[in-house]
C-alpha cells in the first residue's frame, strides 16, 4: 500500500545542509497498524506528514497504492485527502466555531455527498462514538478526550483506508488514550491501515508494527544505532 | 457547502466582537459615506436634468472682451428674443426670464413674494408640470398669472385658487390660471409666480430698447442643430444690430442648461473632490480589512491546516474567504444604509440640500450598488483570502507559523498608504478651513460690525410720493438717536451688490477700447459710514444732485487698473460728451465676497432723498445693538404700519455670502473625522493584534532587564514610523494640491509650515492614543504570566 524509497528531507541554510529524514525506505501492507516512535527531533512527526501528502520529500520516491505521490498535483492530493486518508492530530484540531456535528460533517460537504446523504451518514458515526447527546455542543464545551473521539469521528467518516494520527493521545490521561487505542484496534480489525506517531511503548503494543527512529533515520536500516 | 461558510463566518464574526465591530464599522462607514456622496452627486449632476428638452435648451449669454480680459454676463436685451427666432432656423424657441420680488395683494393681505416675469414658450420649452390648469399655455393673456402649490396654499389656503385674482405691485390684477406642480429642488429655475412680461405696465417702454439689458434669454434648439454652427454667426448679428466696434468687443455664446449649475456653482468641484474623499474613506476601510486579517492568520491558519487534510483544495478555500469578505461588506452596506437614513437630515439641513434616499431602490441605481458593494468585498478579501490559503498544513498544524506573522512587507505599506490619504484629507481639511475663517475674518477694507442696512427702495410702496416723504423723516428720527453714529443712502451696499456696468474711457486711453466698469450711486455719508479710507482727494458734498453729476471717487483698484499714477485732476469720458473729474480716490473695500477680486468702481453722488437708493445703512452703537434695533424698530412702525422691517446686519450678510465655502468645509470636516476615526480603529486593532504576537518577545525582553519605557518606545516607534512615512509622502502632494484648490480664490492664505506641523502633531497624537493602550498593557504584563503559555 505504501512504499517509500530512499526519501530524504532536508533544510538547506547557506553552506549547511541539516537532514531531518534521510535515506527512508519503507514498506506498510494494508490492515497494518503501525507505531512510528523515536526521541523528540527523530523525524517521526515529518515522516507522517510526507506519508500523508502534507509535506513532500525533497527526493527519493513514494507511491501510494502504486501512485507515484511524488509526481501528483496539488488537486489529485486533495482528492486523495478526501477519499483515502484520514488525520488524528495531538491538539485534536477542531475547528473552533463549528460544533460537534458540524466539524465531523465537513469532509462530507468537501466530498459534495448530498444532504440527505449526509445527515445519515453523520448520525451513524455519532450513534456508533455515542456522541447524539452533545453535536450541538462547540469544542470547547468538552473534554480533551471527546475532542479527540470527535477528531477520530471526523477521520473516519470518509471511510479512509488509511488513518495517519500523530500522538493522538498526547494530551490525553490514561484511560482517555485507552479508550482511543481500542477504537483504532477495532477500526484496524475492520481492514483500516493505522499509521501512528507516539512516545509511549504502551500505545505502541496496541498495534502490530514499530518503526524506531533516530536522527532522521530508520533504526532497522541502521542497527548500529540502536544501542 | 456554503451554508457551511456563512456559519464559520457569522460564528467568526461573533467569536471577535471587536475585531468584527471595526471592520464592519470601518466598511459601513465607507459605504455609506459613499453612498451619500453618491446622492449628493446625483442630485448636482442631475441638475435641470429633469427636462425633457434638457439636451435642446441654452441658455444665450454675452462676453465682453476688454483689455483686462473676457467678462461673462446673463443680461440681454428686451428684443432679442424675437429677434433670435426670426433670425435663426436652428432656434426653435424662446423665451425670456426676469426674476424679482413683488408686492403681492390678496384680499387685504400684502405679500412680498419671488416673481418671474417671461413669455407663454417657458411652458413649452420646460418641463414644469401643472396640476391645474392648461398645461400647453397656461399664460392665456397678460392678466393670467401661475402660481406654485407653496404660493395658493399661502394665499388662499384649502379653496381653489382657479380664478382668484392677485394684485401685483399695488396697480395690476392677475387672474390664477395654472398651479405648479412642486418643482425639483435640483433645478435652476424656481417659479412661484409666473407672469407674462409683456403684461408689465411699463413693457411698451423697453421692448424695443436695444440699449439696456437686463433679462435672460433661453432657446431650445431643433434636435439636429449644432450650438457652435449658431455661434459663429452671432458677430453678424451683433454688426446687424449695433456696429462693427460693439461686435468687436462682444461675443454671444450658448450655454448648455445641463452645463448651467456647474458653470454657477462650481459644483463639478465640489462632487469631485467629496468622490475623492469617499474612494479615500473606502481605500482607508478596505486596508483595515486586509490588515486585520493578515494579522490574524495565525488564528484562520489552523482551520486552513485541518480544511485542507480533510480535503479542501486551495481554490475552494480562497472561495471561502473571498466569500467572507463579501459577506461582510454585504452587512456593512445594510448598516451603512442606516447611517446614512439617520445623517440624511442633518446633511440636508447643512447643505441646503433635498436628497433623498429613495433613488437608491430603483433598479437603475440598487443593480450598480450592490456589484459596488460586491467588489469592496472582493478587494478586502483577495489579499487574505491568497495569502491564508497559501499556508501549508503541516506546518500551520505545528504551530510552526508562530513565529512569522506573514506579509508583515505589505502590511506596512498598507498603514503606510492609509496614513498618507489621512494626512492628505486632514491637510486639506486644515487649509480649507483656514481659508474660510481667513475669507470671513479677513480686512475687507470697511467696517463691518454694527451697520444695519434697512431697505428703503421706493418701487416698495404702493404710493412712492409719500413714501418718500415718510422714509426721509424716518431718516431725520434715527439720526436724532444717540446710539446712531452714521446714515447713508446708496443703491448698493457691500455684501449686497447690484452689479451694474458702464462703459467708460479713462484719461489717456483711446476711444475703440473703452473700460467696461462697475458704478454705483452713494450720498455724502456712505465712505464714511462705512469708515472707507481716502487715499487721496475728498468726499462729495452733501448738495443737490445736479451740482456734482460730473464728479465721481474711484476706488484704488480703478487707478491701477486705468494705469494712474494719481487720481486727481484726471477725468473720464462716460458717453459721447459726457465727462466726470476725479474728485477722490478711496481704498478698494470688499463690496462681494473675497473669492472675486475688488474691481474697479465709479461712484456718483446721489443726494440721500434721491428715489434711487434701495438700501439705508445705518452705523449705529456696537453695545446697544438690541435696544437700538429695537428703537428703529417702534420708527418705522409709527411710519409704516402696513410694511414690515427688513434689514440685515451688513456683518451676517458677508457670512452668507460664504455658503459654497460653508459646505465644502461642513462636508470634507465630517468627512475628515471618519476618515481619521477609521483610520485609528485600525491601527489599534492591528496593534491590539500584532502585540499579542510579541507577548513573548516582551516577555523574553522584560526578563532580560528591560523596562517597560523601552518596550513601550520599541512597539511604539515601529507604528510611529509607518505613520511617519506616509505623512512624509502624502504632504507634499497635499500641499500641491490645495495650493492648486487655492488659486480659485483672490484673496487667500499662504500655505506655510504651521499647517503642515499642525496637520503632524494632530497626527502625532492619534497615532499615539492609538497604540498606546495594547502597548502599555502588554509591556506591563508579567512575564511570567506571559512565558508560561508557551
Amino acid at each position: 500500500m505504501i512504499r517509500l524509497k530512499n526519501i530524504d528531507k532536508y533544510l538547506d541554510k547557506k553552506f549547511q545542509r541539516t537532514f531531518i529524514l534521510k535515506d527512508i525506505d519503507l514498506e506498510l501492507a494494508q490492515g497494518e497498524f503501525a507505531s512510528i516512535m523515536g526521541p523528540s527531533g527523530a523525524g517521526k512527526s515529518t515522516l507522517l506528514n510526507i506519508l500523508g501528502f502534507l509535506d513532500d520529500a525533497n527526493s527519493g520516491e513514494y507511491h501510494f497504492f502504486d501512485e507515484p505521490v511524488h509526481n501528483l498535483s496539488e488537486k489529485q492530493k486533495s482528492q486523495y485527502h478526501k477519499s483515502h486518508i484520514g488525520f488524528v492530530f495531538q491538539a485534536y484540531h477542531l475547528i473552533d466555531e463549528l460544533t460537534v456535528y458540524e466539524n465531523i460533517e465537513m469532509p462530507l460537504l468537501y466530498r459534495k455527498v448530498k444532504g440527505s446523504e449526509r445527515k445519515g451518514m453523520v448520525a451513524e458515526v455519532l450513534d456508533r462514538f455515542n456522541m447524539v447527546a452533545k453535536k450541538d455542543l462547540f469544542p470547547h464545551q468538552l473534554s480533551g478526550g471527546q475532542q479527540q473521539l470527535v477528531g477520530v469521528a471526523r477521520a473516519l467518516i470518509g471511510n479512509p483506508k488509511l488513518i495517519l494520527a500523530d500522538e493522538p493521545t498526547g494530551n490525553l490521561h490514561s484511560d482517555q488514550a485507552a479508550e482511543i487505542m481500542e477504537l483504532f484496534q477495532n477500526l484496524n480489525n475492520e481492514g483500516v491501515t493505522i499509521v501512528q506517531v507516539t512516545h509511549s511503548e504502551k500505545m505502541a503494543s496496541y498495534g502490530n508494527k514499530i518503526i524506531r527512529m533516530q536522527d532522521g533515520m530508520l533504526l532497522e536500516n541502521f542497527p548500529h544505532l540502536a544501542d | 457547502m456554503l451554508k457551511n461558510y456563512i456559519k464559520i463566518a457569522f460564528r467568526n464574526l461573533l467569536k471577535h466582537k471587536s475585531y468584527s465591530l471595526i471592520n464592519i464599522l470601518g466598511l459601513s462607514l465607507g459605504i455609506g459615506s459613499m453612498l451619500l456622496i453618491f446622492l449628493f452627486s446625483i442630485n448636482e449632476l442631475r441638475y435641470d436634468r429633469f427636462h425633457k428638452n434638457a439636451e435642446q435648451i441654452y441658455q444665450v449669454y454675452k462676453q465682453r472682451v476688454t483689455p483686462n480680459g473676457i467678462q461673462d454676463a446673463m443680461d440681454l436685451w428686451t428684443p432679442m428674443k424675437d429677434e433670435l427666432v426670426s433670425t435663426y432656423s436652428g432656434i426653435e424657441k424662446a423665451t425670456r426670464i426676469y426674476s424679482g420680488n413683488a408686492w403681492v395683494e390678496v384680499g387685504n393681505e400684502t405679500f412680498e413674494e419671488h416673481i418671474t416675469y417671461t413669455d407663454h414658450e417657458l411652458f413649452e420649452i420646460f418641463s414644469f408640470p401643472l396640476s391645474e390648469g392648461d398645461n400647453a399655455k397656461p399664460l392665456t393673456n397678460e392678466s393670467s398669472i401661475v402660481i406654485s402649490n407653496e404660493m395658493a396654499k399661502r394665499f388662499f389656503g384649502n379653496e381653489n385658487p382657479i380664478g382668484k385674482i392677485l394684485t401685483l405691485d399695488f396697480e395690476s390684477d392677475y387672474i390664477v390660471s395654472g398651479i405648479l406642480e412642486e418643482i425639483p429642488h435640483n433645478s435652476t429655475i424656481q417659479l412661484d409666480l409666473v407672469v407674462l412680461l409683456s403684461s408689465d405696465p411699463n413693457y411698451s417702454e423697453y421692448q424695443n430698447n436695444w440699449g439696456s439689458s437686463f433679462l435672460e434669454i433661453f432657446v431650445q434648439l431643433s434636435p439636429n442643430t449644432n450650438p457652435q454652427d449658431i455661434e459663429v454667426q452671432f458677430p453678424d448679428f451683433i454688426k446687424r444690430i449695433w456696429n462693427e466696434e460693439v461686435a468687436a468687443r462682444t461675443n454671444f455664446k450658448l450655454l448648455s442648461l445641463t452645463e448651467l449649475h456647474n458653470y454657477s456653482t462650481n459644483s463639478n468641484q465640489i462632487v469631485f473632490i467629496l468622490f475623492g474623499i469617499a474612494i479615500s474613506i473606502i481605500i482607508i476601510a478596505v486596508i483595515n480589512f486586509v490588515n486585520l486579517a493578515t494579522a490574524r492568520s495565525l488564528e484562520r491558519a489552523k482551520e486552513v491546516g485541518i480544511r485542507k487534510t480533510l480535503g479542501a483544495t486551495k481554490s475552494q478555500l480562497v472561495k471561502q474567504f473571498l466569500g467572507e469578505s463579501v459577506i461582510l461588506s454585504l452587512f456593512a452596506l445594510a448598516l451603512g444604509y442606516v447611517l446614512v437614513e439617520t445623517v440624511l437630515p442633518f446633511f440636508n439641513q447643512a447643505l441646503n440640500t433635498e436628497l433623498s434616499s429613495s433613488i437608491i431602490f430603483t433598479t437603475y441605481n440598487l443593480v450598480p450598488l450592490l456589484l459596488f458593494t460586491f467588489v469592496i468585498g472582493l478587494m478586502a478579501g483577495i489579499f487574505p483570502a491568497f495569502f491564508l490559503s497559501k499556508f501549508k498544513s503541516s506546518e500551520t498544524l505545528k504551530g510552526a507559523l508562530k513565529n512569522k506573522p506573514g506579509g508583515i512587507f505589505f502590511r506596512k505599506a498598507l498603514v503606510i498608504t492609509q496614513f498618507g490619504i489621512t494626512t492628505f484629507i486632514l491637510f486639506g481639511t486644515f487649509v480649507i478651513w483656514n481659508q474660510l475663517q481667513y475669507l470671513k475674518k479677513a480686512d475687507l477694507g470697511f467696517e463691518k460690525a454694527g451697520i444695519i442696512v434697512v431697505e428703503t427702495g421706493l418701487r416698495d410702496f404702493a404710493d412712492p410720493e409719500a413714501a418718500a416723504i415718510r422714509i426721509s423723516t424716518f431718516k431725520n428720527d434715527l439720526n436724532n438717536l444717540v446710539s446712531v453714529h452714521n446714515l447713508s443712502s446708496s443703491v448698493s451696499s457691500p455684501g449686497q451688490w447690484n452689479n451694474s456696468f458702464t462703459f467708460a474711457i479713462p484719461q489717456n486711453w483711446s476711444h475703440d477700447q473703452p473700460a467696461r466698469v462697475r458704478f454705483t450711486y452713494v450720498d455724502d455719508a456712505f465712505f464714511e459710514t462705512y469708515s472707507i479710507n481716502f487715499l487721496e482727494g475728498t468726499n462729495f458734498l452733501n448738495t443737490v444732485d445736479s451740482v456734482q453729476f460730473d464728479k465721481v471717487i474711484v476706488n484704488e483698484a480703478a487707478i491701477k487698473n486705468f494705469g494712474w499714477e494719481t487720481g486727481l485732476n484726471k477725468t473720464i469720458q462716460l458717453g459721447r460728451d459726457r465727462f466726470a473729474d476725479v474728485i477722490g480716490v478711496v481704498d478698494d473695500y470688499n463690496y462681494e465676497s473675497l473669492v472675486t477680486e475688488v474691481a474697479p468702481v465709479l461712484h456718483y453722488y446721489r443726494s440721500s432723498e434721491n428715489g434711487v437708493h434701495r438700501n439705508l445703512s445705518v452705523k449705529i452703537n456696537a453695545a446697544d445693538i438690541p435696544s437700538t434695533l429695537g428703537a428703529i424698530q417702534e420708527r418705522w412702525e409709527t411710519y409704516f404700519p402696513d410694511r414690515e422691517l427688513s434689514y440685515s446686519f451688513v456683518d451676517q450678510t458677508f457670512e452668507q455670502l460664504y455658503e459654497n465655502q460653508d459646505r465644502l468645509a461642513y462636508v470634507s470636516g465630517s468627512f475628515t473625522i471618519i476618515i481619521v476615526l477609521i483610520s485609528c480603529l485600525g491601527l489599534f486593532a492591528l496593534t491590539s493584534l500584532l502585540v499579542i504576537q510579541r507577548t513573548k518577545e516582551i516577555g523574553i525582553r522584560k526578563t532580560l532587564g528591560a523596562n517597560v519605557i523601552s518596550i513601550v518606545r520599541l512597539i511604539g516607534l515601529d507604528f510611529l514610523s509607518l505613520v511617519g512615512l506616509g505623512f512624509l509622502i502624502a504632504s507634499p502632494l497635499a500641499w500641491f494640491f490645495m495650493n492648486s484648490w487655492l488659486q480659485d480664490f483672490a484673496y487667500k492664505i499662504d500655505l506655510n509650515l504651521t499647517i503642515i506641523l499642525l496637520c503632524g502633531t494632530v497626527l502625532f497624537i492619534l497615532t499615539v492614543l492609538s497604540i498606546s493602550y495594547h502597548t502599555i498593557k502588554t509591556s506591563l504584563q508579567n512575564p511570567v504570566e506571559s512565558l508560561k503559555s508557551e
